[in-house]
Order: C-alpha cells, then structure tokens, then sequence
C-alpha cells in the first residue's frame, strides 16, 4: 500500500504563479540596485538571511528527528528534507551581498575603523576577507551536512538497509552541534555588526529561535498544503496535531528568547547596550517592536492553544502563515533601524525581494518534493508514523 | 452502586484494540480496559470523552499568572518599595520571570492535585485490579452487566474472534 502514493507534481497554474512572483523579485532587486541601492541592500539582506534560516532550519529539524530516534516524523520528513535544497540558493544569494558590504556595514570602512577605537579592536574578527571566508565557510559546512543526510535517507528508499538511519543518527550530531554554533556566529557576522558597536551574546539564541520557528512554520504550511492536494491518507491528522504543538512551543521559545535580550539589557541600563532598544522600542520602530511579539507569539500562541486548533488545517495554516510574516518583521527590526537609521519605511522595495524570495523558495521545494517518493518508504520508522498504511 | 462485570482476558494488544472497538459498536456499557502499558487509540475505541483537565489547567495557570503580577506589585510598590537601580518600583519587564515560573508552577501543581481528587487517588490506597495479570503482559476488557437482559453468551461470541483467552464475571464489585 505504501507503494501506491503517487508522486508529487506541480500544478502548471502554481508553477507559473511561484515563478512569475519570483522574476518579479529579482526584477526588483536590479533595478533597485540602480534606483535605490541603500534601500535594497538591507532588504536583499534580510531576504537572503531568512531563506538561509528556512534551509538550514529545516535541516537541523531533520537532524533532530534522527537524534531523537523520533518515530511521529518518518512520514513527513520529506518535507523538510525538501526545503533544505534552498540552502545552496541561499548561499549564492547572501555571497552576492560580498558588493553590498561597504554600503551595509560600519566597520568594512578603513578610515571610520581608524578613527574608532573600539572599531580598532575588533578588526581580528570585523575584516573583509576573514568575513568573506566565514560565509563561504558556513555555507559549505551547512550544504555538505544536510546534503549528506537528505542523499542517505534517499538512499534508504531502494535498499531499505538500517545502515542509513544509523549512520543519519552520527551525521545528524555534528550537524545540530556545528549547525547552532556557526549559525550563532553568522547571525553576529551578518546582523549583528550592522551596529558594530553594539552587542548581546543572546543574540544568536534569539535568531536561532526565530529562525527554526520560521523553518517549522513553512513546514506546516508545506504539510498541510500537501493534504489539501490529496496526500490526507499520509500526511494524517496526528502529524499536524503534533507539528501544532511544536509550532507553540517554539513560538513560546521565540519570545522567551526576546524577552531575556530585553530585559536583561533594560535591567542593566549600560550605555553602549541600550542604544539599540533606546532606538527600537520607542517611536513608531517602539509600534513595530509591539507588533512582533504580538505576530510571532500572542496571536500563534493563543490560536494554537487548544487541542482542537492544533488537529485543524484551517487554524494551523493561518497561524502559520502570520509566523511567516511575523519572522519577516522580526528581521526587519533588526536590520533596518541600523541600515537606514530613519523612521520605518514600507514599499516595493521592502515587498518586492522577500515576495520573490517566498516565491522561489516555494517554487524549489516543490519541484524537489516532485523528484522522489512523497514518503521515506522503507523507513524502519515508518510503521510508527504511519500504522494504518505500513500494515 | 454495585454492579457485576463481565470480563474478557487477552494477550494481544491488537485484538484487545478491536474487541473493544466491536464492544462499543455493538451497544455494550465499557467499564474500563486494562493494560500493562498505554495502547495507542484505545482511548477513542472506547469512546472517551476528552479530558477536561487541561481547562482546569489553564485556569491554575491564568490564577497563578494573576498571583505572580499580584503579588510582585504589592511586595514592590505598596508593602516594601525598594530602589532597585534607580527602576521605577512598578516595572513589570522584572516582574516576567517570576509571573512565568508561578504560572508554570500552579498550573503543573493544580493539574496534578485536580487529576489526584478527581480519580480518588491518595497514598495507601488499594489498587483494584480485575486480573492480576494485568501488571504483567494480558489484557481485560471489563464491562458493565447491570441486569439479566446482559447476554454472557453473545459476548463472549463477538470476544472468540480477537483470540479471546477466558471470559469471567465478578460479582459485587463497589464501582
């Protein structure tokens, strides 16, 4: 029976849809860089960013299942499996920013760095090359791991030998440890030193948590998706039920993480610390700020609160996709405040890249889900996921 | 209320699962089923209602968050207002830690004690068992026989078809 699932296909109308939203965005990003480059460069940067958090979260959301031994997930785990073929995207898109440096960041200036003392100091780790081989470094290390992994769970599917899951269990260790440590990193590289003299050592706890809420929402989305298209039988109500819950949790997460930047900053009152809430959390960036907590948690958290929200494709869906915009402001906040340094601004050149991005992010799952079983089929954890069909 | 049970014993955990399904469909009163361990989808064979435990539990938690932001606001503005770094008394970014551990406390703490009293559970008391083979590696499925209109025989035919290992009544059991 579990042989008979067809394989995914894309339907033509979604496809040109996916890829018309997509040349759109690259279409604003050239002429962007022409008409308004110190409006786009943050932008390209926060699209890049956020892909670069769907792939590699939805990675390490794999990494996990395989940790854990998680027998709920065999099912759904090509899903996740899928999105990870963003990642070499990602890693093209964010090498790119490589001509946006002088325009993005402070300390890649040598005469502002000379006159900054404290700008002095960090030149070990704020210099262009070392910067420029830190992101090569950190894409490598992402796609050669999740490559690994998603070839052996592929590989799985004809042979059907253990050996694959054993040795996903080995890989999946390096890739949770190294994966949150250089994604830690990267987040300080690429967000963090736009306000060079700023800094919070949660910062990277913060992204990380933001970044695999947002991994989970496209998940859900993708999962529930694939149900309204005729794949209820596999991917069944226990699976969303189950990625509901951790949807809240993380959501949950996101904000406690918020909060422990916050208040300990708040708490300590030290000058070179506040200056960046002092700008954020007043004013109308202070509306924005409220707004984020209010997206990325009040709202998920209380919609997926109830069992029964949690088992509907309807609610699950909806506060998925507020999790999805949600993020997007969240890194907006980040970015914006320290890349234009005015009141916030909202145009085509804000929608324009993450639309495209969204787009082209959807069009390459989907065409990857397309190229191999819907479902691990010979997963030795398969028979958990699924009872009814592996019988 | 006394009633008799009437009880069948098996090894399965798959036929247990489905004689239990065929029991309900076929009108019989379910008093309870037995297992060494928790048996997925037992719960909706046997047409359990879902717990309302977890609104009792968002009621301890809405309490204990309401205590937490009480209680840090009467301590730190009313009772014995400290300077704390030139904060305002009232700030409620200091007061979120403990809202969210009191929360997380009362809520934990009320759903257990809720779950305790509502299943009489309490140190020292006697567990009832049907079969003492239970703890170990069968199953019973107990129903409920309230008169004579109670058919032993039906029963135990529907039961014969998930490998039924014995079936028995007991008598005068306090419910």
């Amino acid at each position: 029976m579990i042989n008979s699932i067809p394989k995914f296909q894309i339907s033509t109308k979604i496809n040109r849809i996916l890829l018309f939203l997509s040349a759109v965005g690259l279409l604003t990003i050239i002429v962007g860089l022409f008409v308004a480059p110190e409006r786009i460069w943050p932008n390209f940067l926060i699209s890049f960013y956020y892909l670069t958090g769907l792939g590699l979260g939805a990675g390490l959301f794999v990494a996990l299942q395989y940790v854990s031994n998680a027998g709920w997930s065999a099912a759904i785990r090509r899903v996740p499996e899928a999105i990870t073929a963003t990642l070499p995207f990602a890693a093209v898109g964010t090498l790119f920013l490589i001509f946006g440096i002088h325009s993005l960041y402070e300390w890649s200036h040598h005469e502002v760095v000379m006159q900054d003392s404290i700008l002095r100091n960090k030149t070990v780790w704020l210099n262009e090359p070392f910067f420029i081989a830190r992101t090569i470094g950190y894409f490598v290390l992402w796609i050669i791991l999740s490559k690994v992994i998603v070839r052996n769970s592929l590989k799985q599917d004809e042979s059907g030998d253990i050996k694959f899951t054993k040795r996903n269990v080995r890989n999946s260790v390096f890739f949770i440890i190294l994966g949150v440590y250089t994604f830690c990193l990267a987040s300080f590289d690429w967000l963090m030193s736009l306000q060079p003299h700023w800094y919070s050592t949660i910062f990277g706890w913060l992204n990380l948590s933001g970044m695999f809420l947002s991994a989970l929402a496209m998940i859900v989305i993708l999962v529930v998706g694939l149900r309204y298209m005729g794949y209820k039988h596999v991917f069944t109500t226990e699976h969303v039920h189950d990625l509901g819950r951790l949807l809240m949790a993380f959501s949950f997460f996101w904000v406690y993480m918020w909060i422990s930047q916050h208040m300990l900053i708040w708490y300590s009152n030290i000058p070179e610390e506040t200056t960046y809430y002092i700008f954020r959390h007043f004013g109308s960036w202070g509306s924005l700020s409220f707004l984020n907590v209010i997206l990325n948690w009040l709202i998920p958290f209380t919609m997926l609160l109830s069992r029964a929200t949690k088992r509907s494709d309807k609610v699950i869906l909806q506060a998925a996709v507020i999790l999805l915009i949600g993020h997007w402001l969240d890194l907006y906040i980040m970015v914006m405040p320290a890349a234009l340094g005015t009141e916030p601004v909202f145009g085509i050149w804000e929608i324009g890249p993450f639309v495209g991005m969204l787009a082209g992010a959807f069009w390459v799952v989907f065409h990857t889900l397309g190229k191999h079983n819907i479902v691990p089929v010979k997963d030795p954890y398969l028979v958990e996921s699924l009872p009814e069909l592996s019988h | 209320m006394d009633a008799q049970l009437f009880l069948g014993v098996f090894t399965n955990e798959n036929d247990v699962l489905n004689a239990t399904r065929a029991s309900k469909k076929a009108g019989y009163p379910i008093y309870d089923v037995y297992s060494p361990y928790a048996v997925h989808g037992l719960e909706s064979a046997m047409g359990l209602k879902p717990s309302r435990l977890t609104y009792v539990c968002l009621l301890f938690g809405l309490a204990g968050l309401l205590l937490g932001v009480f209680v840090q606001f009467w301590i730190g503005s009313i009772d014995w207002p400290l300077n704390v770094g030139g904060k305002p008394f009232n700030s409620l970014p200091a007061y979120l830690p403990v809202i969210f551990e009191v929360t997380v406390l009362i809520s934990g703490l009320g759903v257990v004690f809720s779950m305790l009293f509502r299943t009489k559970l309490f140190p020292g008391k006697k567990a009832w068992l049907p079969d003492i083979r239970v703890t170990n590696d069968h199953f019973v499925i107990a129903l409920i026989q309230r008169d004579a209109s109670f058919n032993t025989r039906a029963v135990q035919q529907l039961w014969q078809k998930y490998n039924l290992l014995e079936a028995k009544s007991l008598s005068e059991v306090v419910l």
